[in-house]
C-alpha cells in the first residue's frame, strides 16, 4: 500500500513536468484537432503520429497520446451536432439529439452541454480508474505464464468476436497477426523466420510500419472510396451565452450524467467492447428513465448529455484494463497497447511493478487532458466549426504524405515506405471484406509475448499448463462468447416452445 | 460459379498460410516452428469453415435471382474511385523511392489539389507549407535526414 501511495503521489508530480505537460496539451490540441474532422478518429491519430513520438521517454510519448485518444470524442461532437456528420464513431448517438437542436436554433445549448458533459465523464472515469488501481495490481500479481498465455488468447478472442460481424473472420486477423509478429529472428533459437534475406527484416516487422499501413493508408483509402465528404456549406453561429446555458443543463440533469458515465466506464473495462455500446447504452437508459422519452430523438438536451458522458467516460476504464492485464478495452487501446511496446514498456504485471508511477500519470493525463481540451472546445468552437467542413479530398493528399513521413522517421529507407503500403492495401481490403484490423493489430502486438509465455508454460507445467483455476474460468469465458449467440436461440425456442404447449 | 472478392482474399490468405506452416516444418527447432504450425493449421481450419460458408451463400443467392447478379453504376463508380485512390497512392510511392520524399509530396498534394478544383495558388501553396512543415521536422525535430531518391543520390 505504501508503494501505491507513493506512485500515486509520483504519478501526479510527473504530469506537472514540462515536457510531459507540453506533450499533453500538444495532444490534446492535436486530438481536438483530429476530432473534429469526420473520418478520421483517435486510432488513424494514434497510428500516424506515433512514429514522431518513440524517441521521446515513456512519460512523455504516451502522455502525448493518451491525450490525444482521450479528447477525440470530445470535439468529435462538434460537427455531430451543427453538421449531423458525427466526427468519430462514438458521436453517432450523441447525433440523435443534437443535430436536431441544432435545427431548431439551439445548436449552441448543445455543444456547451456536450463539452461539458465529456469534460466530466472523462474525469470522473479517471478518478474511477485511479481509485480502482489499489485492487486491480494484486489481482495481475497473481498470474503466471500460464494464465498470462490463456489471458492473452482470451484478449484476442474478445477483440476477434465483438469487433466485426464474423467471429471467424475475426479470429483468423487474430491469428494471422500473431504469425505477422513472429517474423525475424528468434530470440531463443537465433533462426531466421521468413525474412526471405532481408536484413530490414531481422529485427521483425515494426509496429509502427504495421499500424500506419493498416490503419493510416488502409482508413484512407477507404474513405477515398467511399467518397465521403462534408454536407453543409452554410455557416452555424454558436453564441457563447448559449452553450453556457448548455453547460449548465448538465448541472440540472446531474442524475443522467452520472449514470451515463458509470455505464461507459464499466463498459469501458470489458476488453474488446468498443465504445459505440456505452454510448447507445446510455443514451437507451436516459430515454427509459425520462418523464418524456417519446421527445427523444426530436432534439432534446438529455439525449446529447447521456452518450457524451458515456464516451469519454469509457477511456478510464479502456486505459485501466490496457495497461493492467495487457489487454485492450478497445480498438483504440489495440493501437495504444503498440505504442506502450514501442516506448519499452510492456503493460501488463510487468508494468503494474515497474512501471506504476507512469500509470498513474497517464490517468491523472486523462483527467487533465479533458479538462483542457472542453477549454479549449469552448474558446474556439465556431473555427472549429469550419473545419469540419473542410473536405476529405482536400485533406487525402496532405495525409498521403504525413502517413509516408512517419514511415521515414523511424528509419530513412524505402523498404519500410514499401511495407507501409503492402500493409495500407492489406488494412483497405481488410475493411472492405469485414475482416478486423483490432484484432490484427493485438495479435501482433502480443505474439511475441504469447510465443514466451507459451514455451515456459510447457516447460514448466508440460502440455496440461492451462488446467489452473484462473485459466480454466478464462477458458470458460472463450467457450460463452463463442456460444452466447447459439445458447440464446436454444433459450428462446425451448421458452416459447413450453410457453406454446403450456 | 462466380466467386465473390471477398473470398479470393480468403483463398490468398489460406494459400500463404499453407505456404507457411509447409515452410516452418523446415525450421531446425521446434520452438521455431510450434507457433507457426498451430496459428498455420488453426487459420487454414477456420479459413475453410468460412470458404464453405461464402460459397453455398453465393450458391443460394444465385438460385435466389436466378442467373446472378449484375454489376450496378454504383459498384462501377466504387470500383473507379478505388483505382483512382491506389493509383496516387501508388504513384506516390513511386515517385518518393525516383525523385525524394520532398519532391514527390510536394508533386502530389499540387497535382491532387489542381485536379480535383483548388486554384493554382491555393494547391502551390498547400503544397510548399506542407513540405516546408516536415523539412523543419525532420532537419530540426526528429534530426533525421529526409529520403532524397535515387535520381538526385545519383546527381548528388
Amino acid at each position: 500500500m505504501p508503494d501505491m501511495l507513493e506512485a500515486f503521489g509520483t504519478g501526479f508530480v510527473t504530469l506537472f513536468q514540462p515536457p510531459v505537460l507540453l506533450a499533453m496539451f500538444v495532444g490534446v490540441i492535436l486530438g481536438v484537432v483530429i476530432g473534429i474532422i469526420p473520418g478520421i478518429g483517435s486510432i488513424f491519430g494514434i497510428a500516424v503520429l506515433m512514429p514522431f513520438v518513440y524517441r521521446m521517454p515513456p512519460e512523455t510519448a504516451m502522455g502525448f497520446l493518451v491525450a490525444l485518444a482521450s479528447v477525440t470524442f470530445t470535439a468529435g461532437s462538434i460537427p455531430a451536432i451543427l453538421l449531423s456528420i458525427p466526427g468519430t464513431a462514438l458521436n453517432v448517438a450523441t447525433m440523435l439529439d443534437g443535430f436536431p437542436m441544432t435545427r431548431k436554433g439551439q445548436g449552441a445549448q448543445a455543444i456547451g452541454a456536450a463539452l461539458t458533459a465529456s469534460m466530466f465523464g472523462g474525469v470522473i472515469s479517471a478518478f474511477l480508474a485511479l481509485l480502482m488501481m489499489p485492487l486491480i495490481v494484486p489481482m495481475v500479481m497473481v498470474m503466471r505464464t500460464p494464465e498470462l498465455a490463456v489471458l492473452i488468447l482470451t484478449g484476442l478472442v474478445f477483440m476477434a468476436t465483438l469487433t466485426g460481424s464474423s467471429v471467424l473472420k475475426g479470429l483468423i486477423s487474430g491469428f494471422f497477426g500473431i504469425a505477422l509478429a513472429l517474423v525475424g529472428l528468434q530470440g531463443q533459437t537465433g533462426t531466421l523466420r521468413f525474412t526471405f534475406g532481408i536484413v530490414q527484416l531481422y529485427e521483425g516487422i515494426n509496429i509502427v510500419t504495421l499500424v500506419l499501413g493498416i490503419y493510416g493508408i488502409g482508413s484512407l483509402l477507404e474513405v477515398m472510396v467511399l467518397g465521403q465528404t462534408t454536407l453543409s456549406e452554410s455557416p452555424v453561429k454558436t453564441p457563447f451565452k448559449s452553450m453556457f446555458q448548455g453547460a449548465r443543463a448538465v448541472w440540472h440533469h446531474k442524475g443522467i450524467w452520472f449514470r451515463s458515465t458509470v455505464v461507459g466506464y464499466l463498459i469501458g473495462i470489458l476488453p474488446g467492447v468498443g465504445g459505440q455500446l456505452a454510448c447507445f447504452m446510455a443514451y437507451g437508459q436516459a430515454k427509459q428513465t425520462s418523464k418524456h422519452p417519446e421527445k427523444f430523438g426530436t432534439g432534446v438536451i438529455e439525449g446529447v448529455i447521456a452518450p457524451e458522458s458515456a464516451n469519454n467516460a469509457k477511456t478510464g476504464g479502456d486505459l485501466l484494463t490496457t495497461m493492467a492485464f495487457g489487454i485492450p478495452g478497445a480498438p483504440d487501446m489495440a493501437v495504444m497497447l503498440g505504442a506502450f511496446f514501442m516506448v519499452g514498456v510492456v503493460p501488463g504485471p510487468s508494468m503494474m511493478k515497474e512501471h506504476l508511477p507512469l500509470a498513474f500519470t497517464l490517468l491523472w493525463g486523462v483527467a487533465f487532458a479533458n479538462i483542457i481540451a472542453t477549454l479549449i472546445c469552448f474558446a474556439t468552437t465556431p473555427p472549429l466549426a469550419r473545419i469540419a467542413r473542410v473536405p476529405i479530398s482536400t485533406l487525402f493528399p496532405i495525409i498521403l504524405v504525413v502517413v509516408v513521413a512517419g514511415s521515414f522517421a523511424l528509419k530513412v529507407s524505402m523498404f519500410y515506405a514499401f511495407l507501409v503500403l503492402l500493409f495500407g492495401v492489406l488494412g483497405f481490403l481488410m475493411t472492405r471484406f469485414d475482416y478486423s484490423r483490432p484484432a490484427l493489430i493485438l495479435g501482433f502486438v502480443l505474439g511475441e509475448l504469447f510465443e514466451r509465455y507459451l514455451f515456459y508454460a510447457l516447460k514448466l507445467h508440460g502440455p496440461f499448463f492451462f488446467l489452473t483455476p484462473i485459466s480454466l474460468v478464462l477458458i470458460a469465458i472463450m467457450i460463452l462468447l463463442f456460444t452466447h449467440r447459439h445458447i440464446k436461440v436454444l433459450y428462446r425456442s425451448l421458452f416459447r416452445g413450453n410457453a406454446k404447449n403450456a | 460459379m462466380k466467386i465473390k472478392s471477398g473470398s479470393y482474399f480468403l483463398i490468398f490468405m489460406l494459400l500463404l498460410m499453407a505456404y507457411v506452416v509447409g515452410a516452418s516444418l523446415t525450421f531446425p527447432f521446434f520452438e521455431d516452428k510450434l507457433l507457426f504450425l498451430l496459428m498455420g493449421g488453426i487459420i487454414l481450419l477456420l479459413g475453410a469453415v468460412q470458404l464453405t460458408r461464402e460459397l453455398r451463400a453465393r450458391n443460394k443467392t444465385l438460385k435466389t435471382t436466378k442467373g446472378g447478379t449484375g454489376e450496378t453504376d454504383a459498384g462501377r463508380l466504387e470500383r473507379r474511385q478505388t483505382i483512382s485512390a491506389l493509383g496516387w497512392t501508388v504513384g506516390f510511392f513511386l515517385g518518393t523511392y525516383l525523385l525524394g520524399f520532398l519532391v514527390a509530396s510536394a508533386l502530389v498534394i499540387a497535382g491532387y489539389l489542381r485536379l480535383h478544383g483548388s486554384s493554382r495558388v491555393r494547391a502551390v501553396s498547400t503544397a510548399i507549407i506542407t513540405i516546408a512543415i516536415l523539412y523543419v521536422m525532420f532537419q530540426f525535430g526528429l534530426k533525421a535526414e529526409i529520403y532524397r531518391g535515387v535520381l538526385f543520390s545519383w546527381l548528388f
